[in-house]
């Protein structure tokens, strides 16, 4: 069957197409791009920061500030600094992972957050992000356009796993948005990523507006997150169908209140 | 990669991303709404572009990740039979879209990736961040499932 004739069943209406890219790019940002880092050069910053006290200590105490400006620069970083911060340190448990949510940022209409995903104590489990293979090496973020090396002996997960004689678990964690006064969901443009550490944990980000252009600015925020964890077999098969399912999911929320109140408007 | 060249790049690839994301998503607005939404995230994250010849496959898994984001919120389930119309379509085209759309998603992911969009397989593990076997693993089902369907050979 000749390509057109495949194209031909999801082909899309020329003129609304044009029409959407179109708008799309004219609302780029004017800015350049946003730089990149590597690991080290952040970790130094951080460092030199550190020693000149002030914002440094608010750097080093937002982790979603950090994590923000190793995904999108360090303007993004010193953006959310002067956003709303809330600090969390609420943990919930779903299976065998322990997710941890480390604080909030609102800034902007937008709400940020991070967090980390681990092994509750005592599990047997080799986590792992979604959007990693079983075969990739464990514990770094492949995928980000960061300058460092992955030795050539550093396990997979899967060869870890067997190491180990655990269990991979694929664990994922995303935000749903703020519940509002009725509490319904509150969100649009909702972005997440989930950042592979050499400690075995996952370090999660979201961000979102809201469902109708900006989130209003509060006194304290509910965000729920949805979680989930499966199991991956070492020959990379996600075990969510009877009758190997393992798939769990759950909705969590948590309050969390600002105590910094920075520039968010 | 200039401002410009973004856009030339991606104003070329438009009706490859709305067709990958009808893939995903059942209503055209949808997928506008996917293809518009990753164009700006991938200008957001234009940084994390290692080489400029992996453009398309970096755009194009940041449309999946916007797709199966979108799906998630939607949380729910178009039956085939109450599919929004798409114009005038002769019947060998809407047999072929029937049958691609009662495939399940992963299996419709690499059909359309492959044949729709003439992706090879080394590309499509790269992009779905799966081992090759898994990839043609998938396509031979997609395969079988597809000449059940269609009564015709896929090749």
């Amino acid at each position: 069957m000749k390509q057109e004739l495949w194209q031909r069943a999801y082909a899309p209406d020329p003129a609304a197409l044009e029409t959407c890219v179109k708008r799309a790019l004219a609302r780029l940002d004017t800015g350049r791009a946003a730089r990149t880092h590597t690991l080290r050069t952040v970790l130094l910053a951080a460092l030199l920061l550190s020693l000149l006290g002030g914002i440094a200590l608010a750097a080093l105490e937002s982790r979603t500030a950090q994590l923000a400006g190793w995904l999108a620069g360090q303007d993004r970083e010193e953006a959310l600094l002067t956003g709303d911060i809330a600090l969390s340190g609420s943990s919930t448990r779903l299976g065998d992972v322990v997710y941890t949510l480390d604080d909030v940022i609102y800034k902007d209409g937008m709400v940020y957050g991070s967090g980390t995903m681990q092994a509750a104590e005592g599990a047997n489990i080799v986590l792992m992000a979604e959007d990693t293979g079983v075969h990739e090496p464990a514990g770094y973020p492949l995928h980000y356009g960061k300058e460092y090396t992955v030795p050539d002996d550093a396990p997979s997960y899967a060869e870890l796993a067997e190491a180990r004689g655990a269990r991979i678990i694929l664990a994922k964690c995303v935000a749903d948005g703020v519940l509002d006064a009725q509490g319904a969901l509150d969100a649009s443009e909702i972005g997440y990523d989930q950042v592979p550490q050499p400690d075995g944990s996952i370090r999660f980000y979201f961000e979102f507006a809201g469902a109708q252009g900006g989130i209003d600015r509060a006194q304290s925020y509910d965000v729920q997150l949805s979680l989930a964890n499966w199991e991956v077999t070492p020959e990379g098969k996600w075990l969510r169908e009877e009758p190997e399912n393992t798939w769990l999911q759950k909705e969590w929320v948590v309050t969390v209140t600002p105590e910094a109140k920075g520039e968010a408007e | 990669m200039t401002r410009e060249d973004f856009e030339e790049r991606v104003l070329g690839a438009r009706e490859k991303l709305y067709r990958v994301a009808r893939s995903y998503l059942q209503g055209e607005q949808d997928c506008l709404d996917a293809v518009s939404e990753s164009v700006l995230r991938a200008w957001q994250k234009l940084s994390t572009l290692r080489r400029e010849e992996y453009f398309d496959t970096w755009l194009m898994r940041i449309l999946i990740r916007e797709c199966v984001n979108m799906q998630r919120r939607q949380r729910r389930v178009t039956p085939v039979a109450s599919l929004p119309e798409q114009g005038e379509s002769d019947a060998d085209t809407v047999a072929l879209r029937d049958a691609l759309d009662a495939l399940p998603q992963k299996l419709r992911t690499v059909t359309v990736l492959y044949y729709m969009e003439g992706y090879g397989v080394r590309e499509l593990a790269r992009m779905l961040r799966v081992p090759k076997g898994t990839v043609t693993s998938r396509l031979h089902m997609a395969r079988g499932r597809l000449r059940e369907l269609l009564k015709e050979e896929i090749e």
